[in-house]
């Protein structure tokens, strides 16, 4: 602790001596920040949320094709239609990285040769269709990245075919919807930002009275931010839906460490020339802050491990722990220079010396408070401040009530864990109503299904194309489709009955010669690489935990046909994958909570070297992890994966509020006559209003979120905004008789190892 | 030569300050002595460095009880003791406390600092001799 608060003191004079080199640095890191910013990439859908697996890498490369599906409503049939199609057709395919077209102007091309002018010999080829679809598939394993130009590419060509009026033209598909998605989310990360920013003026303006300089904190977080997106495109770290809750968190974080250094450098420059205040300020709260921003750090690190290696929630965990160091650095790079320069220039400290030499000889006040205040810290303490000093007295005057009733709480809070619903369909969690979802959604009923009620299966081992597991694939099919929830299956199988007059050929040779007839393109859908591929049709609109069961059938399917030796069957593709690994990220958050807890205790533990002092900040958490339940359930918010790393977030956050009220409570009770009960009151009145300040200002931060139009975002806002607030009643009603109960009982541990140890002097009586 | 009435004893609570203190009380019985205890925002001062609670009360209660010590050493009829403590830079606050107090003389153990700290900042003594313009002792 002496070494920390020395390195923070050295770090203000530093500051303090060199404030214009200080802010150059903080400007080239800007600099740096904007090279690694434009490195980031964008991640949407289910790839966020599917882990890398040999599976599924292996179905990626070898099936997993994106597409880009050109809705047709209307005069599907009338030849300017029908040309405009085939003109979309014909430039479509020749973009980078598109397979095949499929239209129907290839069939009436393959027919006449050309687009003919007579709506009645289009007819005659393609029927009377209302609804039309020319899909442009990919070629298989392209990332998101280098899907979304061919969504580009479809947009300008749309406008090329020139359709005629009075056709409707969508253009939908997964790479559609991801490219429509990643602008959303891009725009909505900008708004949140913008929107929590507005929010944190008005709460400083208004909270954060009788300081100069009150918006400058906003400043500093905000290079904070810059500086995180920095470092998130040098690290490699995604853009995803979870990651654009970052920054309103982050703001509400950041904004929290400047006003803490802020108004300590003011409270110390009351007594201190600049000079000086900039060391004690820095010296005195450096510490309690940085071992806060470690906790709020190791919170997201038990997200981060608990994570199972799911990408977004790992993303979401990396920026915020790198979003945690850097609004933190901003506040000494930025906020602290900028201080000491107005500091100068205002000539302020001149006149708090002259005080300090006035008063010499007689007693001194000391800024910090003690048992004897003076007038000037009275009125700054305000009634506000008094009340909550009375409250924690109060409070603590009657530990076992107070704390029984918040176990009980806690209790009632547990039990109703269970009954809370869950988010898992990475569906949910946009906004429904987003043109793109909808437009995808009316793309799934003209064709019969999406791509996510068609759920794949790779086939491995090493006679994919004989004929006895062609014969098992048939099977396979029987017994999966009399199953619930399984609508149909595409096989090899299939395909090649459908090539061969119904009938699986007798050899081997007589199945590759069926499959040579089979076009290139088709046949890559069904064979790649020595691999084979599976299609299972599930019902539409099916829930979690349908999806999950669906899941389940079919490959219990697979094994119950008994295939051939050697032939590994398994669900893959990226809507299979993703759910379970969704389901599971909600079913590990008692153990995310658990982990985030034990990392913040042993990081207490280690920095303090004192159990008492390990265990009390993390009471008052606790509790909330099992109020937040009851808040959840009175407000009907469903468990998301993001809610499920909120108890280790919470505890990382609150244990801020409470490691600043027992930090002063310590720095009390260690004065002369004074008891327990009065470092409680003047920790309670002197750090209670200041955490009350920076609390509503992180609420006012995250309250950004609930504005959201992605409802994951929107729920974990409404969540965050309880929890903040139940982080803050907690440290001020909890910590004060938690402080009571612990000293007593290290009292009485001291009085048994006295005794002990046959010592003539007495216990030491708890002096509350 | 001028006649001295008041000295500066800064005194940090290390071996040679105590020796400075006791050189004052055997050199200058009659003069008027100002006892100074620089806390350093850093690093303290050597009788102090940090502990439990707020560093900043601690430090000049530490500072106070030392240099109320020393007050006895010197207290006599004869003269006036004043203790005076302070936050800021050992060196620049002695320099002040000259000036403020109408110091004729300063009297100051050799160093305070120690191996890599002397080397890395410096002495104290040695800023302060170059800095004051009344005399200085070094008392070793």
């Amino acid at each position: 602790m002496r070494r920390s608060r020395r390195l923070f003191a050295r770090i203000g004079q530093f500051v303090q001596a060199n404030p214009v080199k200080t802010l150059l640095l903080a400007v080239l890191l800007i600099g740096v920040a904007g090279v690694g910013a434009g490195q980031i990439v964008s991640v949407t859908g289910d790839r966020a949320f599917v882990a890398e697996e040999p599976t599924l890498d292996t179905f990626n490369e070898n099936f997993d094709r994106d597409s880009v599906a050109l809705l047709v409503r209307g005069d599907v049939t009338e030849p300017s239609t029908m040309q405009a199609i085939d003109r979309y057709d014909r430039r479509m395919s020749e973009v980078e990285d598109v397979q095949t077209v499929n239209s129907p102007a290839d069939r009436v091309r393959a027919e006449y040769g050309y687009i003919p002018e007579s709506e009645a010999k289009i007819e005659a080829v393609v029927g009377t269709p209302e609804t039309t679809v020319v899909n442009v598939v990919t070629e298989p394993g392209l990332t998101q990245e280098e899907s979304r130009p061919i969504y580009g590419e479809a947009t300008e060509a749309k406008q090329w075919a020139q359709f005629p009026s009075g056709v409707s033209v969508t253009i939908t598909g997964s790479a559609a919807f991801s490219a429509q998605l990643s602008t959303l989310i891009q725009q909505s990360t900008q708004q949140l930002l913008g929107l929590a920013v507005g929010l944190m003026t008005v709460a400083l303006f208004f909270l954060f009275r009788g300081v100069r300089l009150r918006l400058l904190p906003i400043v500093a977080v905000f290079v904070g931010v810059i500086y995180t997106f920095g470092a998130i495109g040098f690290a490699g770290v995604p853009n995803s839906t979870l990651t654009s809750a970052v920054f309103p968190i982050l703001i509400g974080l950041g904004i929290d460490y400047s006003v803490q250094f802020h108004e300590r450098y003011e409270e110390e420059l009351e007594t201190h020339p600049p000079k000086q205040a900039l060391p004690l300020a820095l010296g005195g709260i450096g510490p309690p802050v940085s071992i806060a921003a470690v906790s709020a750090t190791l919170g997201f690190g038990a997200t981060w491990i608990s994570a199972n290696g799911t990408p977004a929630f790992v993303w979401f965990a990396q920026t915020s722990m790198f979003g945690i160091a850097l609004t933190f650095l901003s506040a000494i790079l930025v906020l602290l220079p900028i201080l000491t320069l107005y500091a100068r220039w205002r000539g302020d400290g001149e006149t708090a010396s002259v005080v300090a030499s006035e008063t010499e000889g007689q007693e001194r006040p000391i800024s910090d408070g003690g048992k004897q205040m003076s007038t000037a810290e009275e009125a700054e303490i305000g009634r506000f401040g008094r009340l909550l000093g009375r409250l924690t007295r109060f409070v603590a005057s009657h530990p076992v009530s107070v704390l029984l009733v918040a176990l009980v709480l806690f209790s009632g809070g547990l039990a109703a864990s269970d009954d809370l619903g869950t988010l898992a369909d990475s569906e949910e969690f946009i906004p429904q109503d987003l043109p793109a979802y909808v437009d995808l959604q009316q793309f799934r009923t003209v064709t019969g299904g999406g791509t996510d009620v068609r759920y794949d299966m790779l086939l491995t081992g090493p006679d994919l194309r004989d004929p006895e597991t062609l014969r098992w694939m048939e099977q396979y099919r029987q017994v999966a489709t009399d199953k619930p929830l399984v609508e149909g299956m595409e096989t090899p199988a299939t395909l090649v009955k459908e090539y061969n007059g119904g009938e699986i050929p007798a050899t081997r040779s007589g199945v590759e010669r069926v499959l040579e007839r089979v076009p290139e393109s088709e046949r890559a859908n069904y064979y790649s690489n020595g691999y084979a591929h599976i299609t299972v049709i599930g019902q539409q609109n099916m829930n979690t935990e349908q999806l999950l069961d669906f899941i389940a059938v079919a490959e219990s399917s697979a094994e119950l046909s008994r295939p051939p030796a050697g032939l590994d069957a398994e669900m893959t593709g990226q809507p299979a994958v993703a759910t379970p690994s969704i389901v599971s990220q909600i079913e590990n958050r008692n153990t995310t909570t658990g982990l985030g807890v034990l990392f913040v205790f042993v990081a207490l533990l280690l920095y303090y070297r004192s159990l008492l002092r390990a265990v009390a900040p993390l009471v008052p958490m606790i509790f909330v992890i099992g109020w937040q339940n009851l808040y959840m359930a009175a407000l009907s918010i469903p468990v998301s994966p993001l809610g499920a790393s909120l108890g280790a977030m919470s505890v990382g956050i609150g244990a801020e509020y409470t490691i600043i009220v027992m930090e002063r409570y310590f720095e009390e009770v260690g004065e002369p006559d004074v008891s327990r009960l009065d470092a409680v009151e003047i920790a309670g009145s002197r750090v209670g209003k200041a955490i009350s300040v920076s609390g509503m200002t992180t609420v006012f931060g995250f309250s950004a979120l609930t504005l959201s139009p992605f409802p994951i975002l929107a729920d974990f806002g409404f969540l965050t905004v309880g929890v903040i607030a139940l982080t803050l009643v907690a440290a001020i009603l909890t910590l004060p008789p938690t402080l009571i109960i612990l000293g007593r009982l290290s009292d009485a541990i001291d009085t048994k190892v006295m005794h002990y140890r046959n010592s003539d002097t007495k216990g030491v009586r708890a002096d509350d | 030569m001028t006649e001295i009435d008041r000295v500066l004893v800064p005194f940090d609570g290390s071996t040679q300050s105590e020796r400075a203190v006791e050189y004052v009380d055997s050199v200058f019985p009659a003069a008027d002595v100002t006892l100074l205890t620089a806390i350093d925002p850093v690093d303290g001062f050597a009788g102090y460095e940090g502990g439990e609670g707020n560093w900043e009360r601690q430090a000049t209660r530490k500072a106070e009880s030392l240099l109320a010590e020393q007050e006895t050493v010197l207290n006599d009829d004869d003269r006036a003791v004043a203790t005076v403590v302070e936050i800021g830079a050992p060196a620049e606050t002695i320099q002040s406390a000259v000036t403020d107090h109408d110091i004729d003389h300063v009297v100051i153990g050799s160093h305070g600092r120690s191996g890599l700290q002397r080397i890395l900042v410096g002495s104290v003594a040695e800023s302060v001799t170059r800095a004051v313009s009344v005399p200085v002792t070094i008392v070793r």
